[in-house]
């Protein structure tokens, strides 16, 4: 696969997931490139990767994380209610999300979002896969129990 | 199902798996029974469903001007790195039949100053 179609394929996938980690469009595309000039770097290591979206958004995790230490945030396991953005779109799941800690608001965002399997975020994530099953399981009951209030 | 794995946990992998598009044909069958014959699983489908049309609204596509200047800022750095690459190599070469050792070295940390303060 070449580095346009790789870009073409998944600049959606690692700039949504950037957005829902940030709300700081500046940032987001600062760290959007440095992804991508990594994925260019590192394309040879492409054809021994099992999932490249997978193995792109541990890039871009990465470097986020980067960041986050680099403009000195103390806490650089991205405290979800600190990061993620005000989502425009609906408050109400905003707030949910915001009740998640932030390695389990990730693996929703994961699942349901772009449709990762569990390993997959176990790898992103670099977490056991169990430890991905039972907090998705936690999580994706919560949410369950607040469409469940919100429709009563 | 395996011991130790309850229904609930059973209902809810597979009702993710649905969603997700990743069941084999009998896995497919088997949602489409519990859901006309077990009003839980089919509770929890409806939600996941919901869940998931929800959750969707957090994709965001890379607006056009965002995706355009970092794929050019991409593609520009690494031709730069690749250009300095070869003139580094061409100009190492000549250095090194033209110029008197010492010269060389007082040559590349000149060079080497001129790249740091740019």
């Amino acid at each position: 696969m070449s580095f346009d179609e790789i870009y073409a394929r998944y600049v959606d996938s690692v700039y949504s997931f950037l957005k829902f980690k940030l709300n700081d469009e500046y940032l987001v595309e600062e760290i959007l490139q440095e992804t991508f000039l990594a994925v260019y770097r590192n394309l040879n290591k492409l054809s021994t990767v099992q999932s490249p979206k997978s193995w792109i958004l541990t890039i871009a995790r990465h470097k986020l994380v980067d960041h986050l230490r680099s403009i000195k945030h103390e806490e650089v396991t991205l405290d979800h209610s600190m990061l993620v953005q005000e989502f425009s779109t609906d408050l109400v799941l905003n707030e949910v999300l915001n009740q998640l800690d932030s390695t389990a608001a990730a693996i929703v965002y994961g699942l349901y979002v772009e449709q990762l399997t569990c390993q997959e975020l176990a790898e992103i994530l670099e977490i056991p896969v169990g430890t991905v099953k039972s907090k998705a399981y936690t999580a994706r009951a919560k949410l369950r129990n607040w469409l469940k209030g919100a429709g009563q | 199902m395996n011991q130790g794995y309850c229904k609930e946990e059973y209902y809810s992998d597979l009702a993710l798996g649905y969603i997700q598009g990743r069941l084999s044909i009998l896995e497919k069958q088997t949602v489409f029974r519990l859901a006309t014959e077990d009003p839980d699983f089919r509770e929890l489908l409806r939600l996941e469903l919901e869940l998931a049309k929800e959750l969707a609204k957090l994709k965001e596509s890379t607006p056009r001007p965002v995706a355009v200047n970092s794929y050019y800022k991409v593609k520009s750095s690494t031709a730069d790195a690749l250009s300095c690459g070869f003139t580094d190599v061409v100009l190492t070469s000549i250095l090194n039949i033209i110029v008197p050792q010492s010269a060389r070295e007082m040559i590349l940390i000149r060079k080497g100053v001129c790249v740091y303060e740019r």
